[in-house]
Parts: C-alpha cells; structure tokens; sequence
C-alpha cells in the first residue's frame, strides 16, 4: 500500500504541497480531484521520482519501503507507474525498443528471465489488441506525431504491459473522446486486482463513471481537504470546489 | 613559413618509388609542389582553417607511405561479403578483384596513358583546398572507377584505406576518381581505418564526375585510431538530373578534416549531404561543406548532426552558394549537435550566398543536452539513466544513421556508433 504523510514539497521558491495525507490500502482505486494549480500533478510526479521539486518534510512509503530514497527507475523495479500527463516524444526511439526495455528491466531486477522475441510480441499483440492500437505504432518513434488520445493510449499499453503494483494517471482521461474514454478505462479495469493500487488524478466525474474508485480525494492549496465516497465526485461536479476551499464546509 | 625542406625531401622518396607516369602528371604534380613549397600546410589565418589548427603536424617528418605487411585480420572486418571489395595499406594496393567497376591508376597509366589527363584534377582549386595539393603531389597509386552507360554494378564497391603503423609517421595520399556516364547508378564506399599506434596523415582526395540522370551513393566511414590525422577532400560536379547522395560517418581520428564540394550544373540535379560525427576526449572534427547552386531548378538538402563529449572539439561550415541564374533552387540545411559535456565545444556556422531573387533556402543549427524530460520518461519505465542517457544519444544519431541504404553498413555503423556510447552492453541486446 502507498503511504504518504505530511508531505510538503516546493519548486524554485513556491511550496505547492502543504501536508499532504493520503493512505491508499492494496487493491483500492483512489480519484485525486481538485482546481488547476492545486498540487495534483506535483504529488503525481513526486511519487514516480521527479527532481524538480523539494521535499521539505514528510514521508512517501510504498509497501514500507522509503520511495524518497530511491531513483525513478528504482521505484519503477518496484512497481511504481506513472502514465504521464503529457507524454514526451522521443524521436528515434521506436515504441517496441522501450516496451523491451522497459519491461526486461523490471523482469532483471526481479529476478526473472528475460522474455524471448516472440513471448515478448505475443504480450504485446495482446495488450494492443486490448488497447484498439494499429500494430504500426510498433515501429514509431515514441509518441512521435501522436495525437493526444494516441499518447494517452499508449501510456495504459505501457501500464497493461509492466503490470505495476502502484500506478499513478495524471489526467489520463483528458482530451479524451468517449470511445477512447471507455478503451482506456476497460485497460486500466483489466489490472485492477486484489494486489494493486491505483490513483486517478482527474479534473472530471466522467472517467469515474468508467473506473469507479473506492475513494475520492480533494487537493485543494497543496492539502487534501476533503475524503469521500464517489458520490463526492459528483458532488465536485454539480458545486464545484469553491464550498469546499471557502472555510471547510460540512 | 616556408615547407622547402620537408617537400623536397618528400619528393626525393617519392621520386624514388614512382616509376614511370605520363608527362601531363609529372605536370600535375610539379604544379602542385609548387604550390605546397610554397604555402606550405594552411594555418588558421585561412578563413576556413580559423578552427583547425594544423601546427601538430608540423613537429612530425613525414616519409611517403611505404609498403609494410599486415594481418588483414588485424582490421576489423566489415562483414560485407556482397562488396567489391578493394583495399590499400599505406598506399599500397592489395589484390583487385575480377568484376570490380574500380581500376587501378597506374594500371590505366600504363594502358592508355592519357586517359585521365585533363580529368584527374579538373575539380580541384589548389587555393580552396590546399591540402590537396599534398595529395596532388605526393599521391602513389589511385582508383579509377568508370562506369559507362549501359553498365550495371548491383553491389557497392569497398574501397578501404588502411593506416598501419609504419617505421616513423607516414604520409597517405589516397586518390579515387569516379566517372558516371549518363543514367549509370553506383554505390560506393570509402572506409578509412586504422590498426593501433599508427601515427600517420592521411590525407585524400576524391573526385567525382555524374552525367545527367546519373546516381551516385556516396559513404564515408571514418574510423581510424585516435593517433592519427585524417582528411578528406569530396569533389563533385553534377550534370542535370544527376543525384549525389553522401553519407559521411566520423567516429575516428585524432584530427580530422572533412572538405565536401559539389557543383550542381544542370537543372534537376539534387545532392543530399548527410553526416554523423561523434567525438570523444581531445578528438577534433572539422567538416566544411559547400554546394554551388549553378543552374536553376536544382535541389540540395543538408543534415549534419554531432554528439561531442569529453573536451572533444567539432567544426561545422556549411556554405550554399546561389548563382544568379539559378532560379527556383531549393536548399536546406540543418546541423544539430548534441553535447555530453561542459569542455567539449562545437564551432557551427552556415553560410547562405545567394545572388538569384527566386530560391527556396533554408538553415538551421542547434547545440543541445540530452532531453531531461525523456530521460525522466525513461527512468520511470524502470530504464536505469545511463543506460537512458546512451538510449537517447544513439536516438538522436540514428536520425542521421536510418539514411544509410545499405543495411549490412547501417548495422556496422550503428553498432560502431553504440560501442562509443556508456552502457552499450545493455544497448546491444536490444538491438
């Protein structure tokens, strides 16, 4: 399970997070909602290992073990994902290399043989197939010239492929139609299980009413003011957040 | 400073070796020594050597390249066996192989010995490229490479020049003149390498002629040993519809010089200059390029790119030059590099000389670090960073390596390339 505790972080010389608590238990799915430049993508980041920003106090643990302590792909040989707000493009290297890569990395560092060419295009059709993609993404660059709802795909393909134990989406749902809103969410519900936790960062109810998550957060001003069910999620959308950040209501 | 001394006692070894040649290239040749005596090696108050400094080179007594006896399987082979293959240790030709479009010079000098006169040469300035009058005067046995219309090469001919060490520093002039007739089609390569300790100078010149709607693959593969000083001269007139493609790769060398020329002569003619360099600890590479637009609806496209590490040094000198007739010609040219290290310096310059009223021309030079954005991409896959870090360099190399046509060179330059880079084991088991 992922524990943090009065986690404050900055950037340059402003302190985003302000103490943040947040417990996620094995097998829950947790929503983190909240108005722009509330902190979400910041703890998002923190959590897979960004540089960036400072953390000044506080504590992450994920299965007692201090992610702070580690490097980012430390934390990913851990189990930790993070499908990217915005997904970088990188030119030149083709998305089948990372998936290898990326997924013989993790196998090594847990002790696994490493998949041969075909075990390995085999779990890849299959997640592809699972994802709606063309099998001609293979051979692109990475987020080379995908549309945004391409780049978000290709992040849950990433996700269904490396099998995290703890992943973080920032915004996957974002710049989504609703076809490609129910593709993603039917791969992110294929990993839900007993064993894994997961945190959707969103701005909408929408992508809730696909992955329903076991509880729903608000960071509002770099702390979390507020824990509910998911009806708190559709609350969010018919008030907003102003009754919540004017005086903690309720 | 005056070079008298070094030159004539180069010419009395070499006066020595060369039996007998036509009286045009004892001309040629005397012409040229008059030149170098004179002028000697360019220094960097040359505009164009404002970056290369050459002095090193003048602490050394260079002997003409003499004949000395290698094990082939000292140089790391190629694994081309579907190539022409011709090779020359220090100048000196080894066995040519039957069916090859390459002869050699003095075969052909002793065949019809006027036969290149007037062609070898024709595209050389002594006053832009200095050092091929070096070449000119001193240059032992070349390679002809004709191929008359009608003919057909399907495999790409292999010229290698091997730098072996020698008794003391050697003087290697390689000299190839390439003539393609009307709608021929040839790939070439010029593989320049070196066996360990060598400390010689290579110093070649390469002449090529294409007839209209002639095609010609050029690559250059650079990979001599950190003691040695390379340089090349490419020169190149074109016809119409003609079509230069040059790939030139620099992963080699202590100092290295790379002169690219093309004249673009008749409409539709096109050149596409592509280059790699990587250069690590105090490696210097220079490349200069210069493509004269001289008749109107001519295309060139040019994409250099550099990875530079260590307290390596780079040179980039693109010049584009459009004649005032040469209407609607279309030139690009961009020249990225990428840098691994605080000390290590690259020098980038294009150069756009255009007197007609009506061309597309376009350049574009950056000097970068690596990504830090994909690099944390990476490492959140569980990619650890050096391994990232040597992901993302050969990504970026490979932009420029993807262009070479060839697939058994693109997997030898490529997998040259990962061997320079940190981590490469990780990296070859991906590949």
């Amino acid at each position: 399970m992922l524990s943090i505790r009065n986690l404050h972080a900055r950037a340059d010389d402003m302190e985003i997070l302000k103490g943040v608590n947040l417990e996620i238990p094995a097998g829950e799915v947790h929503a983190l909602m909240g108005p722009n430049g509330s902190g979400k993508s910041t703890l998002a980041q923190i959590i897979a290992g960004r540089e960036d920003f400072k953390v000044t106090a506080g504590e992450v643990r994920y299965r007692d073990i201090d992610l702070l302590e580690l490097t980012p792909e430390q934390r990913a040989h851990e189990g930790v994902f993070l499908a990217f707000q915005y997904p970088v493009e990188i030119p030149g290297v083709n998305n089948v290399y990372l998936l290898k890569a990326a997924l013989n990395a993790q196998r090594r560092h847990r002790g696994e043989t490493e998949l041969d060419a075909f075990e390995f295009l085999q779990l890849v059709r299959e997640k592809m197939q699972l994802m709606q993609m063309d099998e001609s993404f293979l051979n692109r660059g990475v987020n080379e010239d995908f549309s945004g709802g391409e780049k978000k795909r290709n992040e849950v393909l990433q996700m269904t492929i490396l099998e995290p134990t703890l992943a973080v989406l920032d915004e996957t749902d974002s710049g989504l139609d609703i076809d490609a809103l129910k593709v993603v969410a039917n791969g992110v519900n294929s990993l839900r299980d007993a064993s894994r936790s997961m945190l959707l960062v969103t701005h909408y109810q929408r992508l809730l009413d696909y992955i329903e998550p076991d509880v729903v957060h608000v960071l509002a001003d770099g702390k979390i003011v507020r824990s509910g069910g998911k009806e708190l999620a559709l609350e969010l959308e018919e008030r907003g957040y102003d009754w919540l950040q004017s005086g903690n209501a309720a | 400073m005056s070079a008298q001394p070094a030159i004539d006692y180069l010419a009395e070894r070499h006066a020595e070796r060369v039996v007998s040649e036509p009286d045009w290239l004892t001309a040629t040749r005397k012409t040229a020594m008059a030149y170098v005596a004179e002028r000697g090696l360019p220094t960097t108050r040359y505009e164009n050597w404002k970056y290369t400094n050459l002095r090193s080179l003048h602490r050394k007594q260079f002997t003409p390249a003499a004949a000395v006896t290698i094990d082939v399987n000292d140089v790391p082979q190629l694994g081309a066996n579907g190539f022409h293959t011709l090779s020359f240790v220090n100048g000196q030709p080894q066995e040519i192989h039957p069916g090859s479009p390459a002869q050699l010079m003095s075969t052909v000098f002793e065949r019809q010995p006027d036969a290149l006169a007037g062609r070898l040469s024709a595209l050389v300035s002594y006053e832009s490229h200095p050092l091929a009058a070096l070449n000119t005067a001193f240059f032992a046995d070349g390679v002809v490479i004709e191929v008359k219309a009608g003919q057909h090469f399907d495999q790409p001919l292999l010229l290698e020049f091997v730098s072996a060490p020698a008794a003391g520093p050697a003087l290697i002039c390689p000299r190839v003149l390439i003539v393609l007739e009307a709608n021929t089609r040839l790939q070439v390569i010029e593989r320049y390498v070196g066996l360990p300790d060598s400390e010689n100078f290579t110093n070649a010149v390469t002449e090529v002629h294409l007839a209209s709607g002639a095609h010609l693959d050029h690559y250059r593969l650079q990979e001599a040993t950190p003691t040695d000083t390379c340089a090349q001269l490419l020169a190149v007139h074109q016809a119409a519809d003609s079509r230069l493609n040059t790939h030139s790769v620099d992963t080699g060398g202590k100092l290295v010089r790379n002169d690219l020329h093309t004249w673009l002569c008749g409409p539709g003619a096109e050149a596409h200059l592509s280059g790699f360099y990587m250069a690590v600890r105090t490696q210097h590479v220079d490349n200069h390029t210069v493509i004269n637009h001289n008749a109107p609806h001519t295309t060139s496209r040019e994409v250099y790119r550099g990875v530079l590490a260590d307290r390596a040094r780079a040179v980039f000198n693109g010049k584009v030059v459009v004649a005032k007739d040469a209407q609607k010609t279309d030139a690009r040219q961009s020249n990225n590099n990428l840098i691994l290290s605080g000390k290590a310096e690259i020098d980038t310059k294009p150069e756009l000389e255009i007197f007609a009223n009506d061309v597309k021309a376009s350049h574009g030079a950056t000097v970068g670090q690596l990504d830090d954005e994909a690099l944390f991409y990476l490492r959140t896959r569980g990619i650890g960073e050096r391994t990232a870090r040597a992901l993302l360099t050969f990504a970026f190399a490979d932009e420029v390596l993807a262009a070479i046509e060839i697939p058994e060179l693109r997997k030898y330059v490529e997998e040259t390339v990962t061997r320079r880079l940190p981590d490469h084991e990780r990296l070859a088991k991906l590949t």
